[in-house]
């Protein structure tokens, strides 16, 4: 690259709360358009939007995990523009008082911890829906008034694979806090891009170009470095960027013009006079601050500190909320070993939900029964292979893995006196072994342990079994 | 004198989706928002740089609900006041 790239990321959040953010409509909508609506998200003449609590709740929760300074005093704003899936001609937003500023997350680019700044988050309301047809288009505003937060990330990235980094940092943080979904293919994540270039060592920034459906967090990277290329070429001719909105097209990874960007959007913000202040005290600050619980940071680090993980093993466990409740889980109430369930967990647990697109809550597998598990395979019960039978079992039928074990016929024999009645037989059948091992042939022993698992249907504790038949044959030997 | 100029007029009437580009019509808008803009003027008389912006008439704050979602309205109603509808949804000029 010739150019330093500066790039900032603005993300909007859906919030999972019951209600939608100034009116008491369902906020979770089902398949059926239009039918989860009230006057308010209509905009009907005379209605007046109550802001929801559990919403300030939510944002003010997001905020303080981004490690952002909490307003004292926050309101809102009426943000103008005329689009038929927005009703009233109007979006309630924050614009001078938001309810988050001056936050930062830290991601991890090559070995080095680098701080993005956050410069804010605010509460808006989101918009209908609209498909688009040959002359006409249609629109389904079952999504209109359920709250958003968008945060909005400092110029503060250079490249696409440390906005790719933010964005898995961002979204881990914002599911610990419980918030919301984060769900993009659902579409409670939203991301758009904005990128621009600089000569290395200049201090103004370059014109931008703005980036959207970005539907995944790859489609982010690739749709970055696309239009890194794009730009670098342009520059390089000589020619100049123009301030415009341009589109990822998934199928050929390139961007495309939408509209070129002619002075700055002229939305007319001003206090929205319906509602009023919000007072945030501290008090109501606390409140708020003790429900967060450890974050993906923290737990990152009690685990290569307290339980010994490899940081790599710590990274991967703690992306997700689920992943390290369910790993938390294992060691903490079951006992589990660390490295052990750590193994587990991002091995043969990972690669199949992978395999099937499907995540923990779908299977039948728990920390109980997978802890199990672990522990049978650790004092002999079942060999590791067979561990990969039961584990699919669990992760199928779930249920009891000692259960399993004993269902699947895995189960070791290692009664002592099961195991010295075997191998007497064997001895008794194979007097020649016996006379080989005593003149220092010992691989005699390896038959007579093959032959003793053949007896077993490969069920014999192998350990115990070379205990015995060297305990037996030396019984024999003093006899003689 | 204001700085409103038919110029702007012309300009918030296009933001605001209202018909006002004809010259004689702007003309008249223009000489009236003049009045009201110059009346609230008289406000730039009063010493006024230690005294809080007032964005509301009541003295209220933190006016908020509970998050509790009721009965929403069913598809039929939400539905009723347009004049063109098709499968459940809004019809609406081309957007695109």
């Amino acid at each position: 690259m010739h150019f330093e790239t500066v790039i900032g990321l603005e993300v909007h959040v859906e919030l999972k709360t019951a209600s939608k953010m100034f009116s008491d409509a369902p906020a979770h909508y089902g398949q059926e358009p239009n039918s989860s609506l009230s006057v308010v998200d209509l905009g009907y003449p005379g209605t007046l939007p109550v802001p929801n609590k559990e919403a300030i709740n939510y944002a003010m929760k997001a905020a303080m995990a981004l490690n952002m300074d909490i307003a004292d005093v926050t309101n809102f704003d009426r943000k103008n523009y005329f689009y038929p899936d927005n009703p009233t001609a109007y979006q309630i937003s924050q614009m001078d008082d938001p309810i988050g500023q001056n936050g930062h997350i830290d991601i991890e680019v090559d070995g080095e911890t680098r701080r993005i700044g956050i410069t804010r988050l605010h509460l808006e309301e989101d918009a209908g829906k609209s498909t688009h047809k040959d002359d006409y288009s249609l629109v389904d505003l079952n999504r209109q008034g359920t709250p958003l937060v968008e945060i909005v990330s400092e110029p503060d990235i250079r490249t696409p694979e440390e906005a790719y980094k933010y964005l898995e940092k961002l979204k881990a943080i914002i599911q610990y806090t419980g918030v919301s979904d984060v769900k993009m293919e659902e579409g409670s994540l939203r991301c758009d891009a904005n990128i621009s270039l600089r000569p290395y060592g200049q201090e103004a920034f370059g014109t931008k170009a703005e980036l959207k459906n970005l539907n995944s967090f790859n489609f982010v990277r690739r749709g970055l470095e696309h239009e890194q290329v794009r730009q670098e070429k342009i520059l390089l001719k000589g020619g100049e960027i123009e301030q415009e909105t341009r589109r990822y097209d998934e199928k050929t990874g390139e961007t495309i013009l939408m509209r070129v960007k002619e002075g700055s959007d002229d939305y007319r913000y001003f206090p929205e006079p319906d509602l009023v202040d919000i007072h945030i005290d501290d008090e109501w600050k606390e409140r708020i601050r003790k429900t967060i619980p450890l974050l993906p940071d923290a737990l990152k680090k009690k685990y290569i500190e307290d339980y010994k993980l490899p940081e790599y093993d710590a990274e991967i466990l703690t992306l997700r909320k689920e992943t390290s409740d369910f790993f938390n889980e294992m060691v903490e109430s079951h006992g589990a070993d660390a490295k052990l369930a750590s193994n587990w967990v991002m091995g043969n647990v990972n690669e199949y939900l992978n395999k099937n697109q499907v995540e923990l809550a779908d299977v039948e597998l728990t920390p109980k029964n997978l802890t199990d598990m672990i522990a049978l395979i650790e004092d002999g019960t079942i060999s590791s292979k067979q561990a990969k039978k039961v584990f699919t079992e669990l992760v199928k039928n779930g249920g009891d893995a000692k259960k399993v074990v004993k269902d699947l016929g895995m189960e070791q024999i290692s009664d002592p006196a099961v195991l010295t009645e075997m191998v007497t037989e064997v001895l008794d059948d194979n007097p020649q072994s016996v006379e080989d091992y005593k003149n220092g042939k010992d691989r005699a022993i390896g038959f007579l342990v093959g032959q003793i698992m053949k007896k077993s249907k490969g069920q014999a504790n192998p350990k115990m079994v070379n205990q015995i038949l060297i305990e037996e044959i030396g019984k024999r030997y003093h006899a003689k | 004198m204001s700085e409103i100029t038919t110029d702007v007029v012309k300009h918030v009437a296009n933001l605001a989706r209202i018909d006002i580009q004809n010259e004689e019509k702007a003309q008249e808008f223009t000489n009236e928002l003049d009045k009201i803009v110059d009346y609230a003027k008289q406000l730039d008389e009063l010493q006024l740089s230690e005294t809080e912006p007032m964005f509301h008439a009541l003295d209220l704050k933190n006016v908020m609900r509970e998050d509790v979602a009721n009965e929403p309205l069913s598809q039929d109603e939400a539905l009723s006041n347009s004049k063109s509808t098709e499968d459940g949804q809004f019809k609406v000029p081309k957007m695109l």
